[in-house]
């Protein structure tokens, strides 16, 4: 974990970018840094920083085992913090010592606190490599050769051979005895896979989010230049975080419509078949007074099998929610599926393995199906889907008595923070009573 | 040299296929301890299925040999190592580290200041060797370890003409032997056992039941029990960690037993000052150079480590002999006793070379005299009680018929501190192999590894590095998934979460 110079500086200007400058703008929320002030001082911070790094590296030399321990890193932001005091005062933007130390201190410690544990699970790589992001690594010679495979070679002949000259290739003039002495082994190797390769530990995806970063600091600047002082940095931070690119005319989609889940969307229009299975007999006609206590439920389309636990009321008299994400529950104090009236079935649709994380594709005319605890089951057929926001809950249509038995799905998201709770309710009618076979 | 070889099966390779259970698997790993762990751990996380590996292991589990090493070194699972926090070896990413653990299971969080603040303000933290089993058990759980291992002993390795390699297995309980066809071979077999010099070796072929001359990696405990129960002089040798555990030990037993233990310590290399211009100088004192930590840490993942992958071998052999072999750092937990030890006059140290050792019998005792050629060139006797022998691993490959046979079939390569000879990704040189459509290879990590581009192969760290090296390379051949920034926060999660893979 001890650095490197190249490792220092891709380090530091990593964590300004990524670190300072987003903690800057969410810093510049509070008064008395400005926007401007502050991604100034930053800026400035990271090319006195490069500088810095040069004499840390300088010192790293005097020390035998060329280490630098995490705690150097932390106060070596002293003189740094003095120096940069210096220069602002130089280029007469220097704001009151408490924003700067607050300021410039907060950062520092963020950015040491980042590398003694979050950036080892970012980049795993990062603290074997003296903190490099960015490694060169040697070609592997593993790939299919152009020639035929070798024989097993006898080996002894390649005792001199240093093994890292193939990473420096292109730096180094190319050594004369390397062509006059080419060994079997050397032979076997493809000649353009010696090419060393740049080996980034921070891949596409982790750019992408640098990029949106860097866009999202212009158009915030933009914002701020555009939007009066106050209330402008408070909308812009929310802004690009959330929908970082999409255009604001998108028309929301209606809310009857399921959530997208995109590998399901294909096959959403039409319901799913089922057919009764060959070992049960069906009846048209049962006895709907009778509360048959059910036992699992079963949704063909979302190929989901699981056993009901039964909730009831909470106190503040709203339905209760099942223990756990991956339980769903009847409501035991309604109808019980397949008696006269709404059976309410209810389940997580966030959380781990949430067991109704995608009820919103079910689509009118698709099967569900309840085994009660008589070995029956009742298959009931979705006549709607309805998305809808916590506090505009149909009561009445959900809770309503009903002549026929009927069946109601409730999945639920909780409330968290501004973002309101949605229940995702699908409206199901019963078919008809099918019933095991008596086996001889 | 004479150690105790395992007889390799001296049929025609015809015969040995003739009764045998077949198996693919892309990659097989050889040895079953930590280096094998460390792969396997980074493979899981990488996305390799358990049902893609296999690890031959003579072990139920993984770190049974490091516990079988720290057990007959002395080490209670009290007793603190010598290693880094983050040097987690169950814990890829070293965050958070074995010093939070300790401390949210001891519930002192002054631990994990003290990991933040060392080795400036505070002496080094190090985990204890109870932690760590413990902390490789779960995550051995948690990767699904047993699903992966076949217990038994590899008899031989094998390239197969058409690219890869064929694993023979013979099992343990059962009959038919196993063979492994796989693409790529991981060995990590570790050392082969102690070190034992010429002259100890003379020694105990002159007698064969060396009570009186042990190695500090074989079970000597009853050395500590008679020197508790009678007292005696015992004579130390090496300066090394192993050392340094053994005279921690024996300090602490003649404190406990209050018998009178002489203790003497041979050093090859007496250093008695700091060396080094004032700011660069390293410690040492009482003849130990002192580090912070078992090697210096920049060699792991800094500006020695480079130095060391931009060298080529004989300069790198030069380089780890400079740097020096594992050491310990300063600890006042036993320094002090051995400057009271000093005073008091029951301790003393010899810088030297032992020549030869001769057993001879003193007022009905055996004993042991060490001739010792001083750094002085003066010969010393010296009679003691016991020798124990600190003097390190045997890490020969002729020395293990497995590897042995590699070097024979022209596979593998010695280089010039007899360990296999491995390129800058850990792979063996000479071991790859092409053909149209499959490619083989062979990797090595760990002590099997010395001489490498990593200096401290053999520690966690050292472990670790190899693994993701040789990940990366598995990974660019199909196997397995590259360790992006998402993947690598995912997975640390459910590490984090202990959701098992």
């Amino acid at each position: 974990m001890t650095p490197t110079l190249s490792g220092r500086l891709q380090t530091r200007v990593a964590l300004m970018a990524l670190v300072a400058v987003p903690l800057t703008l969410l810093l510049a929320l509070l008064p008395g840094i400005t926007l401007v002030g502050g991604l100034l001082t930053v800026l400035i911070m990271s090319v006195l920083g490069l500088g810095w790094e040069l004499v840390y590296h300088a010192l790293q030399q005097l020390r035998w085992d060329k280490d630098w321990p995490s705690l150097f890193g932390l106060l070596s932001g002293v003189p740094e913090g003095l120096g940069l005091w210096t220069v602002l005062g130089a280029f007469g933007t220097r704001p009151s010592a408490g924003t700067f130390a607050l300021h410039v201190g907060l950062l520092w410690v963020a950015i040491w606190a980042i590398q003694q544990g979050p950036l080892k699970v970012i980049a795993p790589a990062w603290r074997f490599h003296g903190a490099r992001l960015l490694e060169r690594r040697p070609a592997t010679t593993l790939l299919p050769a152009p020639t035929p495979a070798a024989v097993p070679t006898p080996v002894s002949a390649q005792v001199s051979e240093s093994p890292l000259e193939g990473m420096f290739t292109n730096e180094r003039e190319p050594k004369p005895e390397r062509v006059r002495k080419p060994t079997p082994v050397r032979k076997s190797r493809p000649k353009n896979s010696s090419r060393p390769h740049k080996q980034l530990v921070f891949g596409r995806g982790a750019r992408l989010a640098a990029a949106v970063t860097v866009a999202a600091v212009v158009g915030m600047l933009a914002v701020t230049n555009l939007g009066t002082n106050h209330r402008a940095p408070t909308a812009a931070v929310d802004k690009p975080s959330a929908i970082p690119s999409t255009p604001s005319s998108t028309p929301t989609p209606k809310p009857s419509s399921p959530p997208a889940h995109q590998e399901h969307k294909p096959q959403a229009s039409q319901p799913v078949g089922w057919t009764v299975p060959s070992d049960h007999k069906a009846y048209k006609t049962w006895n709907k007074n009778a509360s048959v206590v059910p036992y699992a439920l079963t949704v063909p389309r979302l190929e989901m099998q699981t056993k009901l636990g039964a909730v009831g009321l909470s106190e503040s008299g709203t339905l209760q929610t099942p223990k756990k994400s991956t339980e769903a529950g009847w409501y035991q104090q309604a109808a019980a599926p397949g008696q006269a009236g709404p059976g309410v079935i209810v389940g997580a649709m966030q959380g781990h393995h949430a067991i109704f994380a995608q009820l919103g594709e079910l689509v009118k005319g698709d099967t569900v199906l309840v085994t009660r605890m008589d070995s029956t089951t009742i298959q009931f057929r979705v006549k709607k889907v309805q998305t809808v926001s916590v506090d505009q809950f149909p009561s009445q249509a959900v809770y309503g008595m009903t002549d026929d038995p009927q069946l109601r799905l409730i999945g639920f998201t909780p409330t968290k923070g501004k973002t309101k709770g949605k229940n995702v309710i699908v409206y199901g009618t019963a078919v008809q009573l099918l019933q095991p076979k008596q086996q001889s | 040299m004479t150690t105790t070889q395992n007889d390799l099966p001296t049929h025609s390779p015809d015969d040995l296929l003739k009764d045998m259970e077949f198996q693919h698997v892309p990659i097989v790993s050889i040895g079953g301890g930590l280096g094998s762990f460390a792969l396997v751990d980074r493979l899981r996380i990488g996305g390799v299925s358990a049902d893609d590996i296999r690890v031959v292991s003579l072990h139920r589990q993984p770190e049974q040999a490091f516990a079988d090493a720290c057990r007959d070194s002395g080490m209670g699972p009290r007793d603190r190592l010598r290693s880094d926090s983050s040097a987690r070896i169950d814990n890829l990413w070293g965050f958070p580290g074995y010093a939070a653990r300790e401390a949210r299971e001891t519930k002192r969080p002054s631990l994990m200041l003290r990991s933040l603040v060392e080795p400036v303000l505070a002496q080094p933290y190090a985990p204890t060797v109870g932690l760590v089993q413990h902390a490789v058990k779960e995550e051995s759980a948690r990767i699904g370890w047993n699903h992966m291992t076949v217990r038994g002993m590899a008899l031989r390795v094998q390239r197969q003409p058409d690219g890869g390699y064929v694993v023979i297995v013979r099992r343990r309980g059962n009959r038919r032997d196993l063979a492994l066809v796989c693409d790529y071979v991981h060995l990590a077999i570790g050392p082969f056992g102690p070190k034992l010099t010429p002259e100890a070796v003379s020694f105990r072929l002159k007698h064969p039941y060396p009570q009186r001359l042990v190695h500090a990696y074989e079970q000597h405990s009853e050395v500590y029990d008679q020197l508790a129960e009678h007292g005696g002089s015992v004579l130390v040798r090496g300066s090394g960690i192993a050392s340094s555990r053994v005279i921690q030990r024996l300090l602490e037993d003649r404190e406990r037993s209050g018998q009178d233990i002489h203790i003497w310590q041979l050093f090859r290399h007496y250093h008695d000052q700091p060396t080094g211009p004032l700011l660069g100088r390293r410690d040492a004192g009482y003849g130990y150079a002192h580090q912070p930590y078992d090697y210096p840490k920049a060699a792991y993942g800094g500006q020695l480590r480079d130095t060391m992958k931009r060298r080529d071998e004989s300069d790198r052999i030069a380089l780890s002999r400079k740097l020096g072999a594992t050491s310990t750092p300063y600890r006042t937990e036993w320094a002090r006793p051995l400057r009271e030890a000093r005073a008091e006059g029951w301790y003393d140290a010899l810088a030297g070379e032992v020549h030869e050792f001769v057993a001879l019998q003193r007022d009905g005792k055996d004993q042991v005299r060490a001739k010792i050629r001083l750094a002085n060139k003066e010969t010393y006797q010296l009679d003691v009680d016991y020798v124990i022998d600190a003097t390190g691993m045997d890490q020969q490959a002729e020395n293990h018929p497995l590897i042995h046979d590699l070097v024979e079939q022209g596979i593998a390569d010695v280089n010039d501190l007899g360990c296999l000879r491995v390129d800058d990704n850990f792979m063996v040189v000479g071991s790859e192999s092409h053909s149209e459509n499959q490619s083989g290879a062979i990797f090595a990590s760990g002590m099997n590894a010395r001489g490498g581009p990593l200096a401290p192969v053999d520690s966690f760290l050292g472990l670790q590095s190899a693994a993701l090296s040789i990940a990366d390379v598995l990974a660019d051949h199909g196997l397995g998934k590259r360790l992006t920034p998402a993947r690598s926060v995912r997975q640390w999660w459910k590490w984090m979460g202990r959701k098992s893979l």
